[in-house]
Formats: C-alpha cells, structure tokens, sequence
C-alpha cells in the first residue's frame, strides 16, 4: 500500500499496478523455472533445450512459460520504474530501500541476460564471451567480478547458479521489501499467466545453431550491441550502464525540479536506446550490412501450437554429431551414402541445413539446400567444422572455378585486354557487362564449378557445375530409380523423399567429367573415341541407318563419331586414374591459366627407358594422399614408395614395390596393371629430343578450322551467370569438325627447380575466327580477326605412332594447313613446293585453316597462351630437311634408322645421289 | 520493510560494524585468493591445426591459422581484441567478428574496428603424430 499521503499511482489495473503485474511476471518465471529445471541441463544447455523442443511439448510449454513471463516481468518492470518516476515520490523511500531498488535494475537484467546464455546456442555462446570479457575490464575488480558471476570457462553451471538461485533470492528479497508482500496479487497473477501462457500455446523461442551466420543477442541488449560496433571504447558502455544506475539512484537526492529534468533525459535515452535496439532487430544482417526486414535468426521465437499432432519420437532422441536432429525423425532408413556420410552419423542437416529442432515439416524445409555441395553454400555444409573445412578454399582458386584462362583469352581476343594483362589471375564470377564479358556469359559461363546446380540427378551435358557435387555425388541404379519414382511422385502431389540416396564418393566415373569436358577441347570424348560432328543429325545420315556402335549422339543433338579411342581408356583407365585432387580442386594457390594447375606428365608413370620412376616413401606422403588411401581401401600390401610427378606431388596409384617395379592401381576398381617404360626408340638418339610424347603417340585432334561470332542486339540471349535471359544475343557459327593429326609448334615448359626447355607439342586450331564486336564504351562496332592456335593435349594417345612422313612431308603438321607438299628436284637442286588446299582469307591472305605461312612464320597473338609459338623458320627448314630424305627412302629403311639417332652422321654419309634442298 | 538500523552513535552499532569489518575483510580477501586461483587454473587449450589445413586464411578452432604460399603456418588466437567473440567466418583476405564486425588481415592486424589491437599471435608447433601443427596460447 502507498504510504499516507501519497498520490495515487497512475496506472493502476483492475488486476492492480504494473509493480504488482511485474511482481507476477518474476514470480511466474521463478515457478516455471523451477519445473524446467528437470528436463534442462547445464553442461549441455542446447542439446537439452533442443531434445525438450523435439520430444517433451510440455516442457517446450514450461520453456514457453519462462521465456515469455520473463520478458514480461522486464517490460512491466520498466514500465513501473517510469510509471513511478512521473511523481516526484523518491524522497518517501526509505534511503537503504531506495539503494536496493536501484540494484534491482541492473540485476533484473542479470538475470535475463544469464538465461539468454543458458540457452548455450550460437548466439548464447558469443554472449557469454562478451559479457565475461566486458565484465573483465572493469578496473580492479573486473576480472574476480566477472570469474565470480559467469566463471573462467565458457562452461554454464555456474551461471545456471547465478541465474536461477543467487539473482533470483536477491531480486525476490528487494521486491518483498519494496512490495511489503511475499506473494503477488491474486488477480495480477491470473492476468500475467492468462497472458503469457495463451503467448506460450503459440510462439516458441527457437535457439541458433551456429547455421545463421547473424549473430544477435537478446532484443533488449542490440542497442548496446549496436553502440559497441561503432564504439571501440567497449568499457564506456560499462560505465554508462552503471552511470545510468547511479542516476537513478542520486535521484532521491535531488530537488524534485531537478529531478523531473534528469528524468526527462533518461526518458530520452531510453527511447534513443530503443531506436538503436529496434535498429539492431530489424535494418542489420550479416557483417553489418544494411538489411531491412523481419529477423529471421533461427533463435527467434517460432509460431505454431505447442501440443499440435507431431511424429512418433525414437527413443532416445535421434542424435547426429552430438546434437539432436529432428530430421532423422521423419527421414529414416536413408541408404546409400556411404561410411563416412550415413545420416546415422552426419544427419541429414549437415549437408542440407534445415531447421533441424522441429519436427513441423514445413519450418523444418524453410531453410533448406535441397541440392547442397554447390560452392556458394558448401562452406556451410561440405566446409564445415572438421568436415571439408580446407577443400572448399582450394576449390574456390581452383581454375576449374575461376575458368581465370578462358576469362583472359576472351578478353584478349576481342581486344579488351592486352596479352599481358590477359595474363593476370581473372574469375569468372567477376566479369561484368563489356562485349567479351557479355559473350562468356551467354556461351561459355556455365562449365565451372561455381555453376549452380539447380536440378536433381547426375550431371549431363545440360546440367553441369555444382560445386562438389559435381564430381562426387555418384548415383547408382538405386538412386536413380528412387529419383525417377520422386520426380513421377511429385506430378501427382504424393511424393516422399527417396530412401536411396546417390552416393557421395570418390568413385568418380568419366560420366562426371563428361559434362563439361565434352566441349572446346573435347577431351572427355576424344578419350573415349568420339568425335563431334558438325552437321546436326537432320542434315547428316541419322543415326538409325547406321551401327549403333559407329555413332552417338549426347544432349542438345549433338552428334559424334567413332574414333580411335586412347589406348589409356582401352586398358580401362578412368580420368582420376591420371589427374590428382590437386589437378581438379586446386593447389590453394591462385593460377591465371590451367597450366599452373596441372602436375601430372607421361613420364610419371612411363619412365625413360632403363631409368627408375621418380618415388616417394610411403612414410612420405601427404596427410591428403595418406586420407585417398585409407578411403580406397585397396587390396594387397600396401606399396613401400609411390609414385610422384616432377614437382614432388604423390601419386598414391602408382605404387613401386621394393624391387623397383611400378604398377597402377586403377582407383575405382582397386585393379592392378603393369606400368611399362618409355621405348628405347624415344629417349635414344639426338634430334628428338624435344618431343613431347604426345607429339608421336597422339592418334587424332578435333580440330574445327573457322568460326564466325556475332552480336544480334535484337535477339534474346541467356546469361548462364544470373540464370536470366537478356536482352541482346551472341551467336557462334562454327566451321566443320575435323578428326585430323595434331600441328605441331613448341611450347615453353618451366618447372621447379629445373632450368625453362622447349618442347615441341600439339596444337589444333583454337581460334580462326572474326568477331563481330558490337559498340560499347564508345568504340563503335567493329569486326575482329584473330589466327590462334591453341595447344592441347588431345587425349588419344596410342601405343602405334604416327609416320616420320605425318611430321616432316605433312603441311598440317608443320602449320601451314592443309594441301598439297612436294619436293621437287630439278638437277641438282631441290625445293619445296606447297598448294593450298583452302583459300585465303581476306584478312590476312593465309590459307583458312593456317597457322603460318609456308617457310614463313609469324610473331605477336599467335596462340591463346604467351608460351608457345610456330616453328621458326629455321626449324621449319630443318623438318623439312628430314622430309627431303623421305621423299626417296621409306622410313624403315637403314638409312632413316639410322638418321633417328645420328641425323649429322647420316647426312655425312648420304650418297653423291641425294639432293638436299637449296640452302640447307 | 525497512532495516531498522541503530543510531550510528551507539556502542552497540560501533561494535556491530567492527564485528562486521573483522568476519567480513578476511573473508572478502579469501574470496579474491579463491577467484583469482581459479583464473590462474585456466589456460586456452591449444589448438590442433590438420596437416592439409588450406592455404590462405581459415579458422581453426579457436585460431585463425594462416598458411602461405609455401607452406609456413601462422596462427593467432580467434578470440576477438575487442571484446572476446570467437571469430569465425573468413571473407577473402580478412577475416571477421561476427558480434561487433571487427575485421582482421592475414597478419592479425585491425583492418576495421571497433576492435583496435592486432590479434594475439600463438605459438605455433610441429605435432609429429599427425603431421600438422599445435598452436598455443603465447604466455
């Protein structure tokens, strides 16, 4: 009752004041606590709210109950405070009583601040290392003030004493004194439990799983979270939390004029601070950035009825990685994913996120990949904790992400850039709108990791990217099957989730680098002995009249023929039996061309004749190759050393026992098979020396001699980037496809440790092209020519090489295109003639399908890399010197032989017949 | 309902209070001793970074482990200079608190604030039985 005298109170209720409405909030909290205290668990805070959540719906009702007449209690508390400071009726309090009021305001927060970090989620966890670590800068007493109140781990019984016995008797001792009554009014308590407990029926406070990353605390401490982001001064918010106490507290000291002015401006800061607080909830998103909207932290509260029909719950509650899945509930009997992926272990939430504390299947979807791996999302799902964690960094540099060559060539080609600057790292997720970019993005933007894979089931020609997804998610008959039900099941509204999940593993078959490698270099085809055609099967004869096994045709009507296939495929070697992790997620390092990527040579695992392998010890193999060979579990002993490619990466197939012969395991099937060495003939000799092996042992090329691309600014194109069509098309008509023999050029190669060499290599025609450049940045429109040939590694290796002939008499081999090459002797001289076979093009008067041009050659952009050239003229000269002795002698003879090992000698040798061309 | 105190003059008060100061310093002194053993008994547990940890920037338990180019492995505590959050999210060359938006380079200095001192550096170790690294918490 108020003393005599007194002004009535201002808001008084027909259940009585807000004093006697936040009396029955706290004494409600207490109760409930109390009974929750059952189910609840201190050393694992949020895995017992979370198997409360998934499995106890009275206890979520309790839970409820306690969250919602705590913040109750803290908003009537506020509301009395002000409700009573409207009167000038300090000086009526007892002086002590006073004091004890104003410390009831710090410690009714201290209590909602401790049960906020009971809730030991993500945001809990983060709130508890501020509140320890501001609570230890307090001068002197702030670091034992801080160990006494939350202790010196991030452990939570000792706050769950502070929280629910010492600040809980303290507060409840203050109010009796203040209150002079031990229990709330009657009707006070029935209004605030009414109140709360219809809130509690329906709105669930949820808890953070770490997923979100928004941090946030709790609604009545994000103006202060606010003001310690923009102040790095965190012990003035301290000082003004205690300022703001003694205030009020010196309040009762005061004349009443001048305390009704103090009171004005704490009214003013508590609205500023409730700005800040209402900033905080719903204009911040991640990193601080501006984002307006509802919070949509999974620690929000959550509607939907308690006590609402719900799943039979296993018994105990279904657990992943520690911590309770409300998925494994519904999705059970999950086969398919392997050892290290079963749900049994993983869940089902750590690839595919969800909200996995509910067992309401829509709140449940809300937040939830149903094709996770893509590289956007994989930080969160594949990259996780002690999961994947150092992959994801690599595959991001990876240039089968950035595509950093294709972006720079592309640029270079149409002008944008110079070759040195094309030369520098590129992504292509970073180009913007200029012609070249435009053109990426409409034909070239989908084949890369970073692509988003948006459609169930493996990938095809049409559906590439998908971050790790696109190479190690495997579906098997199974999978595919239970797809093929879903996707039929969800055109009736009846379908479930399949139960035979694909797998995710390394069984990585040539179907998933079919995909993307299918096309520009074609080397997935090419190794399997398919080569594109260029007519669609409506203009060439379809496919039906003719043996299945001569023709294939792949998505978008593609149309392919049987060619020779690599011999490396023949013996039924995959493309990981080859290419290593590094090869395809990267180094970690940042490399504007593949070249920087790539380790691995022929004579890895084809030594030099009469030469070991280069090895590694088993004791020396990186922690990742130590990983691979646990996971393949292959038969047989284990190898004593490894192979390893000239700059010291393992190759944990290639194994070398002790009496140094080596063997290939292929990954997949754990098969072993013989690893042969080098012919004596290609290490043997001098003049060959700088051949690539490719150089002899490529079988055939596509190669695709002209194109023309033009810009239609009235078409309708689609950016493979933001998955949207635009206004404005890039069309490519390309010329015919031709299965041919390799150029040859020479390439620059450089590796560690080893001076640079040159190498003569394969080339095919990589851009014979004119670009129709549309206006942009002010340059008019304009056409633009380029002669490119690119080198490429054709992946149709054979054991049979091609002819002395196919090299030194062939114009195609020696860049000058196809036509007519012939030696003519006239008495005693001899010289080379060479007739065309295209004709020349008008921008630069060589033949369509040339290189060079005969006995010439050229300087500046001449290929799509800066390490490589045509062969000088000199060079040219020398081949051809060769081709003249094989105009008359067949290349097995003695003479010729003998001419592999010793040209020199066999030329002092030649007969008084032989005519050498002029000049040589 | 108010303390009825004594008239602070009284003998009966003086002796309450000095009664009071000579039970109550001692124990407030054993309290602190108390605290201040038990905040001495508590050091950060150190930190096992894997042997194919990525290069670049990435965390790692409580550090923030940085591998260059060539290999040679950095870490710093993940604790947060400005107020102790546990850093965990790396955006390209930095990385970020994610309670106040602290930013930090790959050498543990303050890219933004509010934070304003660099990251703690931690001992960093050989662990021969997995082939990567211990990081500790620097005395």
């Amino acid at each position: 009752m108020p003393p005599p005298g007194a002004r009535p109170v201002f808001a008084m209720t027909r259940w009585g004041t807000l004093g006697d409405l936040a009396t029955a909030a706290f004494m409600i909290a207490a109760i409930t606590g109390v009974a929750l205290a059952v189910p609840y668990d201190p050393a694992d805070g949020f895995g017992s709210l979370a198997t409360i959540l998934l499995a106890n719906p009275a206890a979520v009702f309790f839970r409820n109950l306690h969250y919602w007449s705590a913040q109750a209690c803290l908003v009537l508390t506020l509301a009395h405070v002000w409700d009573r400071l409207r009167t000038p009726g300090e000086r009526r309090v007892d002086k002590g009583v006073w004091l004890r009021l104003a410390l009831t305001l710090p410690l009714v927060f201290f209590i909602m601040l401790s049960g906020f970090l009971l809730r030991g989620d993500a945001d809990a966890r983060q709130a508890l290392r501020i509140v320890t670590e501001a609570t230890t800068q307090v001068p002197l007493a702030g670091p034992m003030l801080s160990t006494f109140l939350f202790g010196a781990t991030e452990r939570l019984e000792l706050v769950y004493v502070q929280h629910a016995a010492t600040a809980t008797i303290v507060v409840w001792l203050f109010i009796v004194e203040h209150a002079r009554r031990v229990w709330p009014r009657r009707a006070a308590f029935v209004a605030v439990l009414v109140a709360t407990g219809a809130v509690s029926l329906f709105l669930s406070p949820g808890l953070h799983d770490g997923v979100d990353p928004v941090v946030k605390g709790p609604w009545y401490f994000l103006g202060l979270q606010e003001i310690l982001h923009w102040t790095p001064w965190p012990l003035a918010a301290v000082v003004a939390g205690v300022a703001a106490v003694a205030v009020f507290h010196a309040l009762r000291a005061m004349r009443p004029d001048r305390a009704m002015r103090v009171k004005a401006a704490l009214l003013v800061l508590a609205a500023f601070y409730g700005g800040l607080c209402a900033a905080g909830a719903f204009l911040r998103g991640e990193n601080w950035a501006f984002a307006p909207g509802l919070p949509t932290s999974a620690g929000n509260p959550v509607p939907g009825f308690v006590f609402a029909s719900r799943p039979e719950v296993p018994v105990p509650v279904p657990v992943a990685l520690g911590r309770p899945e409300g998925c494994l509930v519904c999705h059970r009997g999950v086969t398919g994913l392997g050892d290290a992926h079963r749900p049994e272990a993983v869940g089902c939430a750590s690839c595919h996120g969800g909200d996995t504390l509910t067992l309401d299947k829509a709140r449940a979807h809300a937040r939830m990949a149903t094709i996770p791996g893509n590289l956007a999302t994989a930080k969160a799902g594949c990259g996780q904790g002690a999961c994947h964690a150092a992959v994801i960094p690599r595959m991001e540099r990876s240039v089968m992400t950035t595509m950093s060559g294709i972006v720079g060539v592309n640029r270079m080609v149409l002008g944008e850039q110079t070759p040195e600057e094309a030369a520098k790292p590129a992504h292509i997720a970073a180009i913007g709108q200029s012609p070249a970019d435009t053109h990426l993005r409409q034909l070239c933007a989908l084949c890369h990791l970073g692509a988003v894979k948006t459609k169930l089931g493996p990938n095809d020609e049409g559906t590439r990217g998908g971050g790790c997804n696109a190479c190690h998610l495997v579906y098997d008959a199974a999978a595919l099957e239970a797809l093929r039900r879903y996707e039929a099941e969800k055109k009736t509204g009846t379908a479930k989730a399949p139960t035979a999940h694909p797998a995710l593993s390394l069984d990585i078959g040539n179907g998933q680098c079919f995909s993307c490698h299918s096309r520009s270099g074609r080397i997935a085809t090419s190794y399997e002995g398919w080569h594109e055609l260029h007519e669609t099967p409506a203009q060439a004869k379809g496919p039906e009249k003719l043996p299945a096994s001569r023709y294939r045709i792949v998505e978008e009507d593609r149309y392919f023929e049987r060619q020779l296939p690599d011999i490396h495929h023949e013996r039924g070697l995959d493309c990981i039996d080859c290419h290593t992790s590094t090869e395809v997620m990267g180094d970690g390092m940042v490399h504007a061309r593949k070249r920087g990527q790539m380790r691995v040579a022929c004579i890895d695992c084809h030594a030099p004749a009469g030469k070991p392998l280069p090895t590694l010890p088993a004791s020396g193999l990186d922690p990742e190759s130590k990983r691979i060979l646990a996971s393949r579990k292959w038969p047989g002993p284990a190898a004593p050393s490894y192979g390893r490619t000239a700059s010291g990466e393992a190759l944990v197939n290639v194994l070398v026992d002790a009496a140094g012969l080596p063997a290939m395991v292929r990954k997949r099937t754990g098969e072993r098979r013989e690893l042969k060495a080098t012919a004596k003939v290609c290490v043997e000799g001098r003049g060959h020396e700088r051949l690539s092996c490719g150089s002899c042992h490529t079988a055939w090329a596509p190669r695709c001699n002209t194109c023309h691309t033009a810009y239609d600014p009235k078409g309708t194109g689609f950016d493979f980037l933001t998955g949207a069509e635009v206004k404005g098309e890039w069309v490519e008509k390309s010329g015919p496809f031709v299965a041919d023999l390799p150029t040859l050029g020479v390439r620059r190669v450089e590796a560690a440790g080893a001076a640079p060499r040159e190498s003569v290599d394969t080339f095919v025609p990589g851009m014979i092209l004119t670009v129709d450049v549309p206006e942009a940045d002010g340059k008019p429109a304009h056409s633009v020519f380029r002669r490119l040939y690119a080198h490429l590694e054709p992946h149709t290796t054979r054991r049979e090489v091609r002819s002395c002939k196919s090299c030194h008499n062939d114009p195609v081999a020696l860049g000058y295109g196809k036509g007519r090459l012939r030696y003519e002797i006239r008495g005693a001289s001899g010289r080379w003639r060479f007739t065309p076979a295209e004709p020349p093009l008008p921008a630069d008067g060589l033949p369509a399908d040339a290189w060079i041009p005969f006995l010439g050659t050229r300087d500046g952009m001449v290929s799509t890399r800066d390490d490589v050239r045509p062969f000088t003229v000199e060079e040219q000269r020398r081949i051809l010197l060769v081709g003249a002795c094989l105009s008359c002698h067949d290349e097995r003879s003695a003479p010729m032989r003998g001419s592999v090992r010793d040209f020199k000698s066999a030329l002092a040798r030649r007969s008084p017949k032989c005519v050498l061309p002029a000049g040589s | 309902m108010g303390l009825e105190l004594p008239h602070p003059a009284s003998r009966r008060h003086f002796f309450r209070q000095a009664l009071a100061y000579v039970a109550g310093v001692p124990l407030a002194v054993l309290l602190v001793d108390m605290l201040r053993r038990v905040r001495a008994q508590q050091v950060a547990p150190p930190v096992a970074i894997p042997p194919d940890v990525a290069a670049g920037l990435s965390v790692v338990e409580g550090a923030i482990v940085h591998r260059e180019g060539d290999g040679a492995i950095r870490a710093y505590s993940a604790r947060c200079t400005h107020l102790g959050c546990r850093i965990d999210r790396v955006a390209g060359d930095e990385v970020i608190c994610p309670c106040h938006g602290s930013r930090f380079r790959a050498d543990g200095s303050v890219v933004n604030g509010p934070a304003t001192r660099p990251l703690e550096p931690m001992r960093v170790e050989r662990d021969p039985a997995t082939g990567g690294w211990i990081a500790r918490a620097s005395p």
